[in-house]
């Protein structure tokens, strides 16, 4: 990754002095790359959100309304009232959505505002978690690694964090990998850890080992898709039926060794499993989350494997920078 | 179902703006002797249009025949273009600049790329709704507040894939854009960026008309 030019930082200098802490350290490389496609993910949400079915009630009481169930009343309270503006309030709540969400795209899209767009979308990202994901069901007992847990719209808020954008010369330690260099890398070994863990637990708090559970998962969300995707989806459910606990079993400890293989000291374990990270993102996003739900005119995201993809990808090794100068005066800017 | 009356409108005037400033640029570049390429322009001109008439019933002006012949035509134009400079490159019409990549020969594509998606949107029947009133902030299906999804609404694979294509580069371009303000001078209004904003915005208004199927 390349610092800087002085050109790009004129280009990315904000006119508002009060904007100046959230402008520049926006360079090339692969780190943009990753804003990029987060970026994509959001301005694609901000479509989503403007499908007809988003403006009519049905928006509230398919999507927001069983979220609510199973939540302690500190949390359901203030979800059934927001269930309730947007129940009664369904365009002009729903334009506000999609408005916000094509923003925050489209803001970190455009360099002189990307750290903006970062910034903005973890106060939202917490916001739709909490009001319109139920906490992605971590306390109703509903959270599912295959379905979405810890619910994918905590990802980005995740991932805004992890791939903030950094000045070059403002690097204080080689970063192992992307992910790394904002927060450094015991930060996001642990933020790793507790993600790839959390779902661990959620694996087998799912109830996902009883008889017929995960072919149940499988086949809940292939009415309406289209036939070659419904055709994948019942094949696996065949694959998976009867089998649910050993299944079930093979999961947790392959998410498991995701969890703790970023403190291998082997890089090509690392890089191993992270691989390993990316394919469980890819089956799950297909076979059981049937890409969102894309396909049906409901869907608000394309729900949580492309962003644990994109997490993955944030960990892959980082290869050996330059050799640090001896000159203190010249080493911060080599890395 | 369909969306509310007034989005379709504003995206559909937002869409005669960018054709009007297309042809508005074009003339000026004459006048002035400035460097634009007409063609890009011309295909912005075509597919501002085009789009437009998918989105209202008011600007559906030509039947989606006549207009997947212009701009199929217009995305062969292209895609021979990007051939030909690809064997032989010419420094004097590079496209850096544009947001859309580094080469007269990406430009070239991403015409003809995102001809070939206005053609599928067409043929696809991507049109103005033909429901009566409005079915925004009322029930689409009453009495089945149980059911996550709507099968009422199936979209091919091909759109969705699609819509996503449009707006992985419309983030792209965007990028590409700052990163080539900071390169050198413009030309105010008639700067490759500000057709290239035109670009951005009638990509992901094809991804809200993909993905409304306003139909």
């Amino acid at each position: 990754m390349t610092g800087t030019t002085p050109s790009a930082r004129l280009a990315t200098a904000p006119r508002f002095p009060a904007l100046r802490p959230l402008a520049g350290g926006v360079a090339s490389g692969r780190r943009r790359t990753l804003q990029l496609v987060l970026a994509g993910i959001w301005l694609l949400d901000g479509v989503l959100q403007f499908q007809p079915a988003m403006f009519t009630k049905n928006f509230a009481q398919m999507v927001i309304y069983p979220t609510i169930g199973g939540n302690p009343s500190v949390i359901a309270s203030p979800m059934n009232r927001v269930h309730a503006i947007v129940l009664n309030h369904p365009v002009g709540t729903d334009t506000a959505f999609a408005c916000i969400q094509v923003a925050v795209g489209l803001a970190i899209a455009y360099r002189p505002t990307a750290k903006l767009g970062l910034a903005a979308s973890i106060p939202w990202s917490l916001a739709v978690w909490w009001f319109g994901e139920g906490l992605g069901g971590v306390l109703s007992g509903k959270a599912d690694p295959l379905t979405g847990a810890p619910g994918a719209v905590i990802l980005y808020a995740l991932l805004a964090v992890l791939l903030w954008p950094v000045d070059e010369d403002d690097a204080v330690a080689p970063a192992p990998f992307e992910a790394a260099r904002f927060v450094g890398a015991r930060t996001a070994r642990a933020l790793w850890l507790v993600l790839w863990g959390s779902l661990v637990y959620f694996t087998f708090a799912s109830g996902n080992d009883a008889p017929g559970a995960l072919a149940g998962q499988v086949t809940t969300m292939v009415d309406g898709q289209p036939g070659w995707l419904a055709s994948i989806m019942n094949h696996a459910a065949n694959l998976t039926n009867g089998r649910d606990l050993a299944i079930s079993i093979v999961i947790g400890v392959l998410l498991a060794a995701i969890a703790v293989s970023v403190y291998l000291p082997w890089p090509r374990a690392r890089r191993g499993w992270l691989v390993a990270a990316f394919v469980f993102s890819a089956v799950i996003w297909v076979v059981v989350q049937a890409f969102g739900g894309v396909f049906l005119g409901m869907a608000t995201d394309p729900n949580s494997g492309p962003l644990l993809a994109l997490v993955a990808l944030a960990y892959w090794p980082v290869r050996a920078a330059r050799q640090p100068s001896t000159d203190p005066t010249t080493n911060r800017s080599a890395r | 179902m369909n969306v509310p009356a007034w989005l379709p409108v504003i995206l559909a005037v937002v869409m005669l703006a960018i054709a009007a400033f297309s042809l508005w640029r074009m003339a000026m570049a004459r006048a002035l002797g400035l460097p634009v390429d007409y063609a890009r322009d011309a295909v912005v001109f075509l597919l501002a249009l085009a789009v437009s008439g998918m989105l209202v019933r008011w600007m559906h002006v030509l039947s989606p025949g006549i207009w997947a012949l212009l701009i199929g035509a217009a995305g062969i134009g292209f895609a021979v273009r990007a051939a030909l400079l690809s064997r032989r490159p010419e420094p004097g019409q590079s496209g850096a600049g544009t947001g859309a990549g580094t080469g007269a020969v990406r430009v070239a594509l991403v015409a003809a790329g995102g001809c070939g998606i206005a053609v599928y949107m067409l043929l696809a029947g991507v049109a103005p709704s033909t429901i009566n009133g409005s079915t925004a902030g009322y029930y689409a299906m009453a009495g089945m507040s149980d059911m996550y999804k709507d099968t009422t609404i199936a979209f091919p694979a091909l759109g969705v894939a699609l819509a996503v294509v449009l707006v992985g580069y419309a983030v792209a371009a965007l990028d590409g854009i700052t990163a080539s303000a900071a390169r050198g001078p413009s030309e105010g209004a008639l700067a490759a960026r500000s057709i290239a904003v035109c670009e951005i915005a009638i990509v992901v208004t094809m991804a809200f008309a993909i993905l409304a199927k306003l139909v």
